[in-house]
């Protein structure tokens, strides 16, 4: 299965080298492409450097933009699954193969990386967002997601296409939602994940709580009124 | 609040919602610009079910009548709405000059570097 990593990075500089280190060295037999959202602290230097494959976005456009830029083009080069992976060092390459493999054994559509399959959920503010998501996507689909905000997600052949042609298919919980919804085999598998290291997150308390309340009232509501697929 | 203006605000309210909503699914409008919309049209539905919070404003306010205490919420709603938009129009426009600029600016050394290999040719020919 030929898989294509798509590396979002915006700012990553201090990030990126070890991110690319551990890719090379868990799974080389995997592309990769780094997707520079408009970085100003010469993400894109960096990558030129040191002859990393680079898709630069001349403006910043967002996680959703971003991403999809990297679908386009693993479509063009006729990929048959993309990883969504961080560029921030919080995902561990090691677990990549197990999500293919994954996908391969069980022919899903979506394999993510979750950390609270064998893990207990903490009760920290983040994660009772998290735990309303998953109530919300239970009620609307019936499937049970453990961990619907992880970043670490394997999409296959037949969902992928779903992210460069239409508007509002941000890798998120509620696109996860439409794809279950339209019928797509979702399975999760037991990660580790690592805080942060270097750099800024683009998530503080103001955003957590912006984004909560757009996943809640996307998956209630205008999900019901998709074209299903 | 008559009852006949609670009924016109409940029916307006849930038809922007809706629409709003099905913009969104038919993929028309991102599900992101919209929250505020459907918010705002949730928050009219609730006092035109509840007419006694706007009932408890107005009081706390000394506004006279409670239909004007809704017109003052509804505007301010919109303010905000038009604020957020304004700010969002400043920055695409940003995007759209930067990106108009970086078109020219590589299609300027492209003409250069075609020019410069033409010269060389030429040169080398002569």
């Amino acid at each position: 299965m030929r898989v294509l990593l798509i590396v979002p990075a915006f700012n990553e500089a201090e990030n990126l080298e070890r991110v690319v280190g551990m890719i090379k060295q868990a799974c080389p037999e995997y592309d990769y492409i780094i997707i520079n959202d408009g970085s100003t602290d010469g993400t894109a230097l960096l990558c030129r450097e040191h002859g990393y494959p680079m898709l630069d976005l001349p403006v910043n456009l967002g996680l959703a933009g971003g991403f999809q830029a990297g679908v386009r083009y693993a479509e063009l080069m006729g990929y048959d699954a993309v990883l969504q992976f961080d560029g921030d060092g919080q995902h561990d390459a090691h677990y990549i193969r197990e999500l293919v493999d994954k996908m391969e054994r069980d022919d899903n559509d979506i394999v993510i990386g979750s950390r609270y399959i064998n893990e207990k959920k903490p009760w920290t503010p983040r994660m009772i967002g998290s735990r309303l998501l998953g109530t919300v996507i239970k009620l609307t689909t019936g499937t049970t997601i453990k961990d619907p905000t992880s970043g670490m997600r394997l999409f296959g052949w037949r969902v992928f296409h779903v992210f460069s042609s239409k508007m509002n298919c941000a890798p998120e919980p509620d696109t996860l939602c439409y794809l279950l919804r339209s019928g797509a085999k979702v399975s999760e598998i037991q990660v580790k994940m690592q805080e942060r290291i270097a750099g800024e997150s683009y998530l503080n308390w103001t955003r957590s709580l912006e984004y909560m309340i757009n996943m809640v009232i996307s998956i209630l509501f205008v999900q019901w009124f998709r074209r299903r697929q | 609040m008559s009852t006949l203006f609670r009924i016109v605000l409940v029916l307006v309210s849930a038809v922007t919602f809706f629409h709003v909503c099905m913009k969104c699914g038919r993929a028309q409008m991102k599900s992101q610009d919209a929250v505020p919309i459907i918010l705002f049209a949730l928050a009219i539905l609730l006092i035109s079910i509840f007419p006694r919070i706007v009932f408890r404003i107005s009081k706390l306010l000394s506004i006279e009548s409670p239909s004007n205490c809704v017109y003052l919420i509804i505007i301010f709603c919109l303010m905000m709405m038009a604020f957020s938009q304004a700010a969002k129009i400043s920055r695409l426009e940003n995007k759209l000059t930067l990106l108009t600029q970086r078109i020219a600016i590589e299609q300027k050394l492209r003409e250069d570097s075609t020019a410069d290999s033409g010269e060389k040719e030429f040169s080398v020919s002569h």
